[in-house]
C-alpha cells in the first residue's frame, strides 16, 4: 500500500463563503471565478461546479483546451467561459462550437476565426491595452480592431459580447490612467457601432478595492481562494477565508550530533515547496510551530525539532493553511519567501493528492 | 509527472530532451566514479527530465541501481522493460554507494558546481512559443508593477511561459532569453502564464519559438546561466517545471 507523502485539502464551503463575498462587494457588478492552472491548484472541475452552484455564470478557463474540458464536463450554457490565451496555430471551430466567449487582441485573430467556417458566431471580447503592454491592442489599432470586428458581425462570423482590459496594479495613479484611457476605448468602440458591449477590467485586488474599476464585471482568481496580496491586509481582515491546506506525515526522526533532532517530510523541492522556505517559514506539529530548515532536497523537507518537541513518526504536519492549526497562511509564506502566495499554490505538483472537506 | 512522447508538432511549451547526450553524461560520470555500487539519482521524476524515459536510455549502462522519489517512477521504470532496479530512499545505503546526482543532466550541483569543466553536457533545452508581439514606445512600463522600463523604442513578443509553469517570478532580474540568434532580457515579472521578451529590432511573429536555456555551444543561455541569474542550482529549476510543459525526446 502506498502511504501519501502530503495531501492537499480543499474547503469547498471556504470557497463557497468567498464567493458569497465577492459578490456582495461588487454587486450590481458581476463576477467571474477564474480557474485557470487547475483553479490556481484547487481542482478545475470541482471549483468550476462549486461557483456555478453558488450562482456565478462566468468562468475564466485561460485557454481552450481548459474551456473545451469544462464544456465536456457538463458546465454548459448559459454558463460563460471565456478564454483569452490563444495559441496561434489552434483551429478555433470546436471552441466557437461549443458557445466559448473568445478574448480577441489583433486582426490577425479576428482572421482565423473568420476562416474557421463555424457554424454560428464567435462570442468576443476585444481587449485594449490601457498600460500593461502584454496583450491588447494598442490605443493605435483599437479602431481597425474595432471596425473589423463590427464588419465580421454584420456578416454573422462573429458576436460583439464585451470590451476588455487588464490593468497593472502598479499604483492607484497608474491604475486610474488605465481605466481612463479604457472609458476611451469603450466609447471609440460604441461610436464604431459596437451595441451595449460589458465591461470588465479589473481583477482581485482593484476590483474588491475600487468601486470605479468593477465595470460589468469583475475577474476574480486569488481572492476566490483567500490568497490576498502579500504585505496587504489579511484573508480574515477582508473576510475571505484561505480555501487550501497542505499537510504532510512525519517520515523520520533524526538525532543529530550536536543533540537536537529533526523530522522529516516527504515534499520537496520538485513537489513545488521553494527553496527559500527554510530558515524563513515555521510549520505546525500538534498545534505548535517548528521552523523549516535547510537543506530542502529534490524530494524531502527537515524541521527542526526542540528538547520538549513532542512529536512521533506519522504525525501529521500542516504546512500551510487558514491558521486554525497554529500554521502559517499562504499569505505569510509569500511575503517570507519573496513570492505571491498564488505563485505556492499553482507550482504544486499535481501528483500531491487532493481531497475535499 | 509527464514523461509521455508527444507528436504534437508545435507544442507552445517544450522540453527536449537528449537522450544521446544523457547517456554521454551517465559514461563520463561512471569513469569517474569510484569502483563501488553505482546508484543514479533520478528523484523528482529525473529532475524534470521524466524518470521512466531517462531510465530507458540508460538500460544499457553499468548502473547497479536508480534512486527514484516514489512507488509511481519505480513502477513506471519498470513498465518501460528497464531490468536496473528502481530503489527508494530507505532502501539506500549511502555509505557503500556512489550516488550519480543531476549533474548526469549537465545540471549544477553543491558538489559539481561546473559540469560543464567535466565534460558534461545539459540534457534539456527549454523552449516556448511566442503568443503575439507589440511595438512600444521609450519608457513604457511592462507588466505588474511596472518594475521593467523600455530604454528605447522597441519590440516586446509575449512568451507562453509563465510561473505556473515554474519560471521564476523573478526571472526579469537579469534573466535573458534566446531568440533569432542572440539572447535578450526578460521584460517585466513573470505573470502566471506569460513572461515578455524584449527583442529589441529583431522581427519576431507569434509561433516564433524562444529558448530559455539549453546547450550553450549553440548560443542559448546554459541551464547553470539561468539558474544562477534566480539564485537557485539548475536542478532546482529544472525538477519544478510545471506538466503543462511538454516532455519531448531526442
Amino acid at each position: 500500500m502506498t502511504i501519501p507523502t502530503g495531501e492537499i485539502l480543499i474547503d469547498l464551503e471556504a470557497l463557497r463563503h468567498n464567493i458569497d463575498v465577492l459578490t456582495a462587494q461588487v454587486a450590481p457588478s458581476q463576477v467571474m471565478v477564474v480557474v485557470k492552472n487547475d483553479a490556481y491548484g484547487h481542482g478545475l472541475i470541482d471549483v468550476t461546479r462549486a461557483a456555478v452552484e453558488s450562482g456565478v455564470s462566468w468562468i475564466g478557463a485561460l485557454d481552450l483546451p481548459t474551456a473545451l474540458s469544462l464544456r465536456d464536463a457538463g458546465v454548459s450554457s448559459p454558463t460563460r467561459i471565456f478564454a483569452w490565451l490563444l495559441d496561434p496555430e489552434e483551429d478555433l471551430a470546436p471552441t466557437i462550437a461549443a458557445s466559448v466567449d473568445l478574448g480577441i487582441s489583433t486582426v490577425a485573430q479576428l482572421n482565423t476565426i473568420a476562416a474557421s467556417q463555424a457554424a454560428n458566431p464567435a462570442r468576443v471580447h476585444l481587449k485594449i491595452d490601457t498600460g500593461l503592454h502584454r496583450n491588447g491592442a494598442t490605443p493605435e489599432d483599437w479602431p481597425g480592431l474595432v471596425a473589423r470586428a463590427r464588419d465580421l458581425e454584420d456578416q454573422g462570423v462573429v458576436e460583439i459580447v464585451a470590451v476588455w482590459t487588464h490593468i497593472a496594479e502598479a499604483d492607484d495613479h497608474e491604475d486610474s490612467l488605465s481605466i481612463a484611457r479604457f472609458e476611451d476605448a469603450v466609447a471609440i468602440a460604441r461610436d464604431l457601432g459596437v451595441r451595449a458591449p460589458l465591461r470588465h477590467l479589473a481583477a482581485s485586488a482593484a476590483g474588491f478595492a475600487r468601486s470605479d474599476a468593477r465595470f460589468d464585471l469583475v475577474r476574480f482568481g486569488a481572492f476566490v481562494y483567500g490568497l490576498p496580496p502579500g504585505d496587504g491586509p489579511s484573508a480574515e481582515s477582508m473576510g475571505l477565508r484561505q480555501v487550501m491546506t497542505l499537510r504532510a506525515p512525519i517520515s523520520l526522526i533524526e538525532a543529530l550530533p550536536d543533540g537536537g533532532r529533526r523530522a522529516s517530510i516527504d515534499l520537496g523541492f520538485a513537489d513545488g515547496l521553494s527553496t527559500s522556505a527554510p530558515g524563513r517559514i515555521a510549520v505546525a506539529i500538534n498545534g505548535r510551530r517548528h521552523p523549516l530548515v535547510g537543506p530542502l532536497e529534490v524530494d524531502r523537507a527537515w524541521i527542526a525539532l526542540d528538547d520538549d518537541s513532542d512529536v512521533a513518526v506519522g504525525d501529521t504536519v500542516t504546512v500551510w493553511g487558514d491558521g486554525s492549526a497554529g500554521e502559517q497562511t499562504l499569505q505569510e509564506w509569500g511575503n517570507a519567501t519573496d513570492t505571491m502566495s498564488e505563485e505556492l499554490v499553482v507550482r504544486l505538483s499535481p501528483r500531491i493528492p487532493r481531497r475535499l472537506v | 509527472m509527464s514523461s509521455a512522447l508527444t507528436t504534437h508538432p508545435m507544442p507552445l511549451r517544450r522540453a527536449t530532451i537528449d537522450l544521446g547526450i544523457v547517456r554521454g553524461n551517465a559514461r563520463v560520470l561512471i569513469a569517474h566514479a569510484s569502483p563501488s555500487r553505482i546508484v543514479v539519482d533520478l528523484r523528482g521524476d529525473a529532475y524534470g527530465h521524466g524518470a521512466a524515459a531517462v531510465a530507458a536510455a540508460m538500460s544499457s549502462e553499468a548502473i547497479d541501481a536508480f534512486l527514484v522519489s516514489n512507488d509511481e517512477a519505480a513502477h513506471a521504470i519498470r513498465a518501460s522493460g528497464v531490468l536496473i532496479p528502481a530503489i527508494q530512499r530507505r532502501q539506500a545505503d549511502a555509505a557503500a554507494e556512489s550516488l550519480i546526482g543531476p549533474e548526469i543532466f549537465g545540471l549544477d550541483t553543491l558538489s559539481v558546481p561546473d559540469p560543464r569543466a567535466l565534460g558534461l553536457l545539459p540534457a534539456m533545452t527549454l523552449s516556448a512559443r511566442v503568443l503575439s508581439t507589440k511595438k512600444v514606445g521609450a519608457d513604457e512600463g511592462v507588466s505588474y508593477g511596472y518594475v521593467y522600463r523600455t530604454t528605447a523604442p522597441t519590440t516586446l513578443a509575449m512568451v507562453c511561459l509563465g510561473y505556473s509553469d515554474g519560471i521564476d517570478r523573478h526571472a526579469c532580474n537579469g534573466g535573458r532569453a534566446w531568440f533569432a540568434g542572440s539572447t535578450h532580457p526578460v521584460a517585466g515579472r513573470v505573470a502566471m502564464d506569460v513572461f515578455m521578451l524584449d527583442v529589441g529590432d529583431k522581427p519576431v511573429s507569434p509561433g516564433d519559438e524562444v529558448v530559455l536555456f539549453g546547450d550553450e555551444a549553440q548560443g542559448y543561455p546554459s541551464p547553470v546561466a539561468w539558474a544562477t541569474s534566480l539564485g537557485k542550482t539548475a536542478a532546482e529549476v529544472t525538477a519544478s517545471l510545471g506538466d503543462r510543459i511538454v516532455r519531448s525526446y531526442v
